[in-house]
């Protein structure tokens, strides 16, 4: 580095420096800055949408709530078509499938389900669809493919709800075997769980496991 | 150079270095740049810290809720390790779900929160959200509103992510047909019992193997630990006295308590009001006096009253009760009203009289007059209360006493007794459970029990056992949980030794009359008469039905169903000992077409609900698995 020895050489250099530099410092924090405000305007702009979907929903589960299904239809289309790219997308097509599936419509039911497997994000909502979507397969009586569906499950804590869904499927194809080892399965896994559904969820496996006897019968077949 | 500087600083260097640090502030914010430092923490959720008084919060919000669940019977004591650990518990789950709420891109916009808050009944006065209270709410629970609006945008959150799952669960048609079946499955049923009793006879145990028994299931046989406790116990309504007071005493009493005795006067009036706004000019206060002034001559040229004020009094509750407001004393209304209304004769009617709400022409319709209970009526009571107020004076003045000195000399209740003139009583041993008299009171059981008085012989703190009722305990004696003597127990454990024997006896009869049964080697009926029982048809029952034992229910449900016209058999141990062969007949599921609407609703409901709190247990669960969760026990 030079030497300066005066302070007017001192300032004459600053000022030197600054003749050669002032536009592209100027033009740094400009860009700078540009970038920082442009970046905020998107920021907000993507949480406004999301924002937006947010009391879509919010309108959608209450009305799901009070029953009045048209209006929490129509929320819930609106939130799969306008916001498809926010989380909330996935649980309205939950929602749809729900309402629809109660109506006994199960081919839409169906579709809703496909759609938040291949969409959404969460993991558990994905794992949640699947599971509803093998569920209204075994009530149209595609077994192997409910079940196809249900065995690629492998979350540990979707067990007991897996196995239990595993024995409805099973007792549906007359696979008493397979039936009675799925539902003892499912009532082990709760055992383990501190659940509050778990004692009810519990009742209702039993009843299906009894109903299967208890000992196999001699040279038996489900009737 | 530094003058160069110092010149420029007033200029255009020290503007630039400003908007250079308006930039980043505008953007973010001051708040960022300060850290809250130095919080203890007792969690850590995928590296968010959970702090020591979010915590506490948790656990005085649940601990006072259970309060309220449990009233008088909540020991505090006995449940804070249960209570910490869902406190815990409880806050880590939410902080779970709102990570994950915040990683899945969930958002509550500002306006939504405002209207959630807004919607809190707590925080409104008549039906619409006022910020006087909200601040007031907030303040007594020494929180901040910004701190109370992010712990709800975080509860809306977690709420969004539980409706989304546990809102929306799916039963077809499909799995309540399933489930209606068999519900409403019915079952032939018929058994018989085998009774253990009667197979009692030259039955017997030895010693040895009563003994034996003895020996090895010796927990069975343990007294509890007990204590007995002496104690002193301070109640207001040993303190009664029948002390009388003087005539003087108690007239000095009966002045300091008039306003209990005394109903003040008070004054119906009717009135008639012509409104002024409170911008009203200078005119319009004329023209409501005016109207005020007329509607007056027209009474007093003989106009109703209560007609005129119906047709033009400007206060719409009274104007239809002919312009009535009932009976009022002092200190209730308007003070020029007030005024006025004290200086009518009844049946008078006031010149315009202008009060804060306009001019009013009032009409005195009735005085009732003061009304004090006399001396002589309240004397007897005033006489009581005069004691109780004595009592109560000497029971604190006691109970301080007994306080200071129960905890100043804490080996012995003597040094108290002598200080108060209270008898040292005791009790019996008693277990952890309580026991009779003061210890069946929960408080005195659970202290009696505790550390310091068990372990140090300390005297207890007073223990409020009722209303200005105090004890103070300390152990008397204490018994550590025992065997009970081999010869105490010998006869109920040979008693046992013969009862087991027989249901042995019974299990193994009966094994061998359905081996038969099922081998066709006799029928149920002639194999019931050799064992001198009936065999009983129970008809086709359902799996709820309990008009027989509930256990042979049970037991026909679990069985295989039987070929066409065939019957199976089996066994069941029943919970008296005895044996009860089963047989199982004809099954026949429920008709679901005939099941009525209701029925099925209820199913639905009850499977939505188990399958929506599945959904979100095992979506919870899912996460924790998936996060790193490390509590901090020292600082819980």
């Amino acid at each position: 580095m030079d030497v300066y020895t005066t302070e007017d050489e001192q300032i004459a250099a600053i000022k030197k420096w600054w003749k050669e530099n002032w536009l592209s410092l100027f033009g740094g924090i400009l860009i700078g800055a540009g970038i920082l405000f442009g970046w905020k305007y998107w920021n907000d702009s993507k949480n406004f949408h999301t924002e937006s979907a947010s009391v879509e929903y919010e309108a959608m589960i209450q009305s799901l709530a009070k029953n009045q299904l048209e209006e929490s239809s129509s929320h819930a289309a609106t939130l799969l078509g306008q916001y498809a790219d926010t989380p909330y997308a996935g649980l309205a097509a939950l929602t749809m499938a729900k309402i629809k599936a109660d109506k006994d419509d199960l081919v839409a039911a169906k579709s809703h389900l496909r759609w938040a497997m291949d969409n959404v994000q969460q993991q558990e909502v994905k794992t949640e669809a699947q599971i509803r979507l093998a569920r209204i397969l075994l009530a149209e009586g595609k077994h192997d493919e409910a079940l196809q569906q249900v065995s690629n499950i492998q979350l540990s804590p979707y067990k007991a709800v897996v196995e239990e869904l595993k024995g409805d499927i099973y007792v549906a194809k007359g696979d008493i075997v397979n039936a009675r080892t799925a539902y003892s399965l499912a009532l082990a896994e709760l055992d383990q769980s501190t659940s509050g559904a778990a004692p009810r969820a519990r009742n209702f496996i039993q009843i299906k496991l009894d109903d299967l006897g208890e000992v196999p019968r001699p040279g038996g077949e489900a009737s | 150079m530094l003058g160069y500087i110092r010149e420029s600083v007033q200029g255009w260097i020290a503007w630039a270095i400003v908007i250079l640090l308006i930039i980043p502030f505008a953007l973010w914010g001051i708040n960022e740049y300060f850290g809250t430092g130095g919080k203890l923490v007792v969690a850590n959720v995928n590296g968010e810290e959970i702090t020591q008084q979010a915590y506490q919060r948790e656990f005085y919000l649940q601990r006072d809720r259970l309060r309220e669940m449990f009233g008088e019977q909540f020991n505090p004591s006995l449940m804070d390790a249960q209570i910490k650990q869902k406190a815990l518990d409880d806050i880590i789950n939410r902080e779970v779900i709102v990570q994950a709420a915040d990683a899945a891109g969930y958002r509550i916009s500002d306006g939504f929160l405002v209207q959630t808050i807004q919607g809190f009944e707590a925080f409104q006065e008549n039906g619409a959200f006022s910020s006087k209270l909200y601040k007031q709410q907030l303040s007594a629970q020494g929180e901040s509103p910004d701190t109370f609006e992010y712990r709800i945008q975080r509860a809306v959150l977690s709420q969004q992510m539980y409706s989304g799952v546990a809102a929306t669960p799916v039963v077809t048609k499909y799995d309540v047909d399933y489930l209606l079946k068999l519900q409403e499955q019915t079952r032939d049923i018929s058994y018989m019992v085998l009774k253990a009793d009667a197979l009692k006879q030259d039955a017997d145990a030895t010693e040895e193997a009563i003994k034996q028994y003895y020996d090895q299931n010796s927990v069975r046989y343990m007294t509890p630990e007990m204590v007995s406790l002496q104690y002193l116990e301070l109640n207001v309504k040993d303190l009664a006295t029948d002390q009388q007071p003087t005539e003087e005493e108690l007239k000095q009493f009966y002045e300091e308590r008039s306003n209990l005795y005394v109903t003040p006067e008070e004054r119906r009036t009717r009135h008639i009001l012509i409104t002024v706004d409170a911008g009203a000019s200078e005119e319009q206060i004329q023209a409501a006096k005016n109207k005020a002034t007329d509607l007056r001559k027209q009474i007093t040229e003989g106009a109703d009253f209560e007609k005129l004020a119906r047709e033009h009094s400007n206060d719409p509750g009274s104007a239809q009760l002919g312009g009535d407001i009932g009976f009022f004393g002092k200190d209730s209304l308007d003070p020029a009203y007030e005024k006025a209304m004290y200086s009518l004769k009844v049946g008078e009617v006031s010149e315009p009289v202008l009060s804060a709400f306009g001019y009013h022409i009032i009409k005195l319709e009735e005085i009732r007059e003061e009304k004090a209970r006399p001396f002589e009526d309240v004397k007897a009571s005033l006489i009581t209360e005069y004691q109780q107020g004595i009592a109560e004076r000497k029971f604190f003045e006691l109970s301080e006493k007994l306080t200071n000195m129960a905890y100043e000399v804490p080996d012995t209740l003597e040094d108290s007794a002598g200080a108060t003139g209270l008898q040292i009583k005791t009790t019996d041993l008693f277990p952890q459970t309580g026991g009779a008299g003061i210890a069946s009171n929960p408080k005195v059981a659970a202290a009696a029990f505790s550390e310091d008085l068990l372990k140090q012989g300390y005297n207890s703190e007073p223990i409020s056992i009722g209303e200005n009722h105090v004890v103070v305990i300390r152990v008397k004696d204490h018994q550590e949980a025992k065997l009970k003597p081999f010869e105490e127990v010998k006869d109920a454990i040979k008693a046992q030794l013969i009862s087991e024997k027989a249901q042995q006896r019974a299990n193994q009869q009966g094994l061998t009359i359905i081996e038969q049964l099922t081998k066709g080697e006799a029928t149920p009926e002639a194999a019931a008469k050799i064992v001198n029982v009936e065999w009983k048809k129970a008809g086709e029952l359902k799996r709820t039905d309990r008009t027989i034992d509930g256990k042979i229910v049970q037991q026909a449900f679990k069985m295989p169903r039987p070929a066409q016209g065939k019957t199976g058999f089996s066994g069941v141990a029943l919970a008296s000992g005895d044996y009860a062969i089963v047989g199982l007949g004809k099954v026949t599921d429920g008709d679901v077409a005939k099941i009525e609407q209701a029925k099925r609703e209820t199913l639905m409901r009850n499977l939505s609900g188990i399958r929506g709190e599945e959904a979100f247990v095992n979506l919870l669960q899912n996460l924790k698995e998936n996060s790193s969760i490390v509590v901090l026990e020292d600082n819980l």
